[in-house]
């Protein structure tokens, strides 16, 4: 039996997707299905005042036109940040309200996409317009909560004051990040079909159990009336997680046209119709004494959040855990604009944060007259700093050593400017990445076959991750299978619950809840065999065997191969609901997963923080002439407990860089100031990197143990790699050109102007 | 996307015919119209598809003339080893340009006529764009972001930038254009086709209804053979310059006896540095006079705040490029 864990395994589907033939959402035709199409607001805060919708229902094809005056039986949800399912708090269409810019204001239904397309360009809107701001200003901004500190907003530890007073060198940096959209390949769609009060929705989702629970509650209708069907997901990064105006309006218009009616929303309309990053700001104080140990941490982070919700995606508690200081104080603060809310995009809380943090290490070390490694070697901590309980597993400096080696770090030029390869300046910088290791409640039910078949089904996703390959790689490996005798159903929330795809939770929590399952499997087939009269763990106490990836084994060296033994079983077959429950999960928490919601545990529990680390080096050249930034070089090592399947975890590792490469040098959603609109909302404008940017990058994965997170030693690792990057880069054109950037994105105007 | 008619004659005279009816517009590779037609900025009734016009395709370099078909594509112009030998920097222009997916289908003749990145020609939920729609102002000067806008040419009407690379090579090498119109053929020096925005910046170009770019004709110049395409883009590929120049020169010895000057990603229509060319002529070709080209080459430029930097970014490419141009001729 070949090793299935902690090995390169090509995807289940690699095949499939490559051909065309996996079928995503939007996939799913249902017969008589009618197609939809949204009109969207030309401005950003007003009221509609009239729409003329004569002119769109006089286009051939067009079926239906619906506004907030006519579109029956629309039902809404409450927005996440206010404790609901929905991505906002506030919905289009309930009445002429406008909030922001591209919000819905007019569904047609017609025959084809483009006669409804060309019915939603034919609706004409009167407005009447109030101001509006696109940017927040961290000048007017507040504490969440209102400052009682009731959720962690402020956190004091010493005295910040007596730490930054008695430093020997100190640093006040503020860093600003701007509006990023996720971008998934895959449109948002949705596609509905009602027949009676039964309802089925295909839609790209990362969280189908949430979904489902929230239409079903929209509609009062029983959760088992409803369907939520996502197969496969063409890349979510956080914007497929809540329920949105276009999925309500989708379902609504279904219902009253009386047909099926599918909604893939244009690429424009992804800019407004869902969520996005934030646009913050970051501010650090940080004092070192003369041998560079930390005496003084402050973090102060502001965040943009739309007027009617409070998105908090809290990155201070993140930074406070990476290194040891006596005084630390950490502040979230909010900041209001008009635009529809935020939420989670790929490292949350982490991209934005560390960006500010890892900078500011840099600009701190090179006053202490440390290099950056080993300023941050003297800073390295086995304690969490606030919460005082020690880390479950940490290899910080191990992934900074790995990295080091092979990137040729001893090689960077001492002084700024110091290295050039004809016209290009050259230069090194150095990151720390962390990812919390969140932890959810799932279920996963589990059957084997005495022919040596397995089937594992549970509502997790797989957003393109290689979810499908890693559930079917513990199975196999825990029942002594091939991974191909595994089939693995997931994608619809009637199957057992598992956690969203979101806060890289899949592979730890829904995979130990897999590997639960065959040790209950396991457990089953060793009561039957071992009250049987023959056999080689006949009389044995079944409580005293074990399994051994495939092999049951007794006490005293009996043992038996699990399908061998599942012969003697009389159904041939055993089906069991394996489950994950970490001791740091409340009966709150599992509560609330199983109500469709999210129940996180960790990163910090009272007996232990939980966190994956790494360290990303970053060549960066800059041209004297053009002043462009390029990356030819971008190394990483990472430590994260178990790899499952060093190959999906590989991509994931360099995908999250070249991810992180984008936000330092590519990726920004331009704004029109004066009339509060996202500018560049398409992909020819909207840049990130192209595979002629994208040159060496290198991984390196390393082991870890740690028994502490879940049964499989896994950490979560889908958001780990983008962290860190931007100041790597950041750091290198410093060290190339002595300039430090504290804007994001670099860009060539930066580079002259700065 | 408004419905319309589409016709795909198969010669020049029908084709001009069609294209000069009222709402007709002219089609070729079709990557800049259909993107602008699906995003509802170009509402033509009819579409008049030139891609049959086979006679249209083919293009050859002379010993002193070269001429291209408007619709050759953009890639097998690029990859031709006798323009890459004869003029370098019209390849690279060609090469350096938008993605090969693109330059697969575009032509040349399409290229030129490309039409700008203004973000708010580009989004019709803007009411203010003289150039989308003629006297409703310009989003941009009223407040707007204007990175991406030109600092040569513009006028208080529009400011937009003309994002072509190509057509900087055309320009600064006394390019001409052959068209064929309802009213027969004519001529039309390069510089010429593009007219500044002024008070009617709808108006790009001095083409009739219905006047087709037939082709491309250069007189071949020494200062073609050393020539260079420099840009300056955010990204590796599949960017438009943040500041181009294409050069070429031609030496005397250690003097300049022709040079070249041909700026993109700063001006309102294809522009050539004619004062900064002056600058060098007679002169050596140093660090120093490169970059005092730079200079004149900027000097009168009228920059908003989002694109102040395109100032020294562009008198920093002019440099790179003499200097890059120099060094070739040097075989290093
Ligand atoms: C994402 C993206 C990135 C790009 N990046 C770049 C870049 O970096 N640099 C760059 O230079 N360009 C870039 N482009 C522009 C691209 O080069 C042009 O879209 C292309 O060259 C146009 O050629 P076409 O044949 O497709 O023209 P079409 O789209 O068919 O036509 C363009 C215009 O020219 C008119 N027209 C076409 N042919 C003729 C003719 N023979 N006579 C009269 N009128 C005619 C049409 O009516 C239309 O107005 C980019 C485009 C896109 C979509
Ligand atoms: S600069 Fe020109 S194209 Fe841009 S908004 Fe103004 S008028 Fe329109």
């Amino acid at each position: 039996m070949a090793q299935t864990i902690n090995t390169e395994v090509t995807r289940t589907d690699a095949r499939r997707k490559v051909t065309g033939t996996a079928s995503y959402a939007a996939d799913m035709i249902p017969a008589g299905m009618l197609h939809g199409a949204m009109a969207c607001s030309a401005i950003a805060v007003g009221s509609v005042t009239s729409i003329d919708t004569s002119a769109a229902e006089a286009e051939p094809g067009v079926v239906a036109v619906y506004t907030h005056e006519t579109l029956p039986d629309y039902k809404t949800v409450k927005g996440f940040y206010a404790g609901g399912p929905g991505s906002s708090s506030f919905w289009p269409m309930e009445g002429t309200e406008i909030r922001y810019a591209g919000q819905p204001l007019a569904y047609v239904v017609a025959e084809s996409a483009a006669a409804a397309r060309r019915g939603a360009d034919l609706v004409s809107v009167e407005y009447s317009e109030s101001g509006a701001a696109i940017h927040m200003d961290p000048e007017e901004s507040f504490v969440v909560g209102a400052g009682e500190d009731s959720e962690g907003m402020i956190l004091t530890k010493g005295d910040l004051q007596a730490g930054l007073d008695g430093a020997s060198q100190t640093v006040d940096m503020t860093f600003t990040t701007p509006f990023q959209h996720h971008n998934p390949m895959e449109m948002f769609a949705a596609t509905a079909e009602w027949r009676g009060d039964r309802l089925t929705v295909w839609m790209p989702s990362q969280s189908v159990r949430t979904l489902r629970a929230g239409i079903a509650g929209a509609y009062g209708l029983p959760e088992t009336s409803v369907r939520v069907i996502s197969p496969f997901v063409g890349g979510a990064f956080g914007s497929k997680a809540g329920i949105t105006p276009y999925a309500m309006l989708t379902i609504a218009a279904s219902k009253a046209v009386g047909a099926p009616v599918r909604l893939i929303v244009t690429r424009p309309q992804m800019y407004t119709v869902a969520t996005f990053r934030p646009e913050t700001q970051q501010r650090f104080r940080l004092g070192a004494d003369a041998e560079g140990r930390l005496t003084a941490f402050e973090h102060v982070e502001t965040a943009q959040t739309p007027r009617f919700d409070d998105v908090v995606n809290p990155g201070t508690h993140i930074t406070r855990a990476m290194y040891a200081c006596p005084n630390i104080r950490t502040e979230q603060r909010l900041s209001r604009s008009d635009t529809n809310t935020g939420g989670f995009m790929r490292a949350p809380n982490e991209m934005q944060t560390f960006f500010g943090l890892e900078s500011a290490m840099d600009a701190l070390a090179l006053k202490v007259g440390m290099d950056p490694v080993e300023f941050r070697r003297a800073n390295d901590t086995m304690t969490h700093p606030t919460a005082d309980v020690p880390f479950s597993s940490r290899s910080l400096m191990e992934s900074y050593d790995a990295v080091a080696q092979g990137f040729g770090w001893s090689e960077r030029g001492r002084e700024i400017g110091s290295m050039t390869d004809g016209d290009w300046l050259v230069g090194y910088g150095c990151a720390t990445a962390t990812y919390p290791t969140n932890i959810l409640a799932s279920n996963a039910r589990v059957r084997m076959q005495a022919t040596g078949s397995a089937y594992v089904e549970l509502a997790a996703h797989d957003v393109g991750t290689g979810t499908y390959t890693i559930m079917a790689q513990v199975a196999a490996a825990r029942l002594g299978l091939p991974v191909e005798a595994v089939d693995v159903v997931m994608g619809e929330g009637d199957l057992p619950v598992a956690p969203i795809s979101g806060g890289s939770t899949t592979a730890a929590s829904a995979g130990s809840a897999v590997h639960d399952g065959c040790m209950k499997i396991a457990r089953q087939v060793a009561e039957v065999v071992s009250s049987m009269a023959e056999g080689p763990l006949a009389g044995v106490d079944p409580s005293r065997v074990t399994l051994d990836d495939g092999t049951l084994r007794g006490p005293d060296g009996q043992s038996q191969s699990l399908a061998e033994a599942l012969q003697m079983v009389p159904e041939g077959e055993v089906e069991v609901v394996g489950t994950f429950r970490h001791p740091a999960l409340t009966p709150e928490l599992i509560h609330a997963t199983f109500a469709g919601g999210y129940g996180t545990a960790g990163p910090v529990t009272p007996e232990m923080a939980m966190f994956a680390f790494g360290a990303e080096m970053a060549e960066v050249r800059i041209h004297r002439y053009t002043h462009e930034i390029r990356v030819p070089r971008l190394h990483g090592a990472f430590a994260a407990g178990t790899w499952l399947n060093r190959k999906t975890s590989h991509s994931q590792l360099m995908g999250g860089m070249v991810w992180g490469m984008g936000s330092a040098l590519h990726e920004v959603t331009e704004t029109d100031t004066p009339r509060a609109r996202f500018l560049n909302a398409n992909i020819a404008e909207y840049l990130i990197p192209v595979n002629a940017d994208v040159r060496e990058v290198r991984v390196e994965m390393l082991e870890e143990r740690d028994d502490y997170v879940n049964p499989l030693g896994v950490k979560g690792i889908g958001e780990l790699g983008i962290v860190g990057t931007a100041a790597a880069i950041g750091n290198a054109i410093h060290h190339a050109t002595g300039k430090r950037l504290t804007a994001l994105p670099f860009r060539i105007s930066d580079m002259v102007s700065a | 996307m408004k419905n319309f008619t589409y016709s795909r004659p198969d010669a020049v005279g029908a084709a001009t015919e069609a294209a000069a009816a009222d709402g007709a517009t002219i089609i070729a590779g079709g990557t800049t119209m259909v993107d602008l037609m699906k995003i509802g900025v170009l509402e033509p009734d009819a579409l008049v598809d030139i891609s049959g016009l086979s006679d249209l395709e083919g293009f050859e370099v002379g010993s002193d003339r070269m001429r291209f078909g408007a619709l050759a594509k953009m890639s097998t112009v690029a990859d031709d080893q006798a323009v890459i030998d004869a003029f370098p920097a019209l390849s690279e222009s060609l090469w350096k340009a938008a993605s090969p997916q693109l330059r697969n289908v575009a032509t040349l003749g399409g290229n030129i006529l490309q039409r700008t990145r203004c973000p708010y020609f580009r989004d019709t939920a803007f009411a203010q764009c003289n150039k989308r729609a003629p006297g409703s102002g310009c989003a941009a000067l009223d407040g707007g972001h204007t990175n991406l806008h030109a600092i040569f040419g513009g006028s208080s009407s529009c400011v937009a930038m003309y994002p072509g690379d190509f057509a900087q090579a055309l320009v600064a090498f006394d390019a001409e254009v052959s068209t064929r119109g309802p009213g027969g053929t004519r001529t039309i020096p390069f510089a010429e086709l593009h007219v500044a925005p002024g008070d009617d910046p709808s108006v790009e170009t001095v083409l009739e209804p219905g006047e087709i770019v037939t082709g491309i004709t250069l007189p071949v110049i020494p200062a073609m053979a050393n020539s260079t395409y420099l840009k300056a883009r955010d990204r590796e590929s599949y960017a438009f310059a943040s500041a181009s120049a294409a050069v070429g020169l031609e030496m005397d010895g250690d003097t300049v006896r022709d040079v070249r000057i041909g700026l993109g990603g700063v001006a309102a229509t294809p522009h050539r540095a004619r004062a900064a060319e002056e600058s060098l002529r007679g002169q050596a070709l140093t660090e120093e006079t490169a970059r005092e080209a730079g200079r004149i080459a900027f000097e009168d430029a009228e920059p908003l705040d989002g694109s102040a930097y395109k100032i020294a970014l562009g008198a920093d490419v002019v440099a790179g490029a003499l200097l890059q141009a120099k060094s070739r001729m040097g075989g290093e």
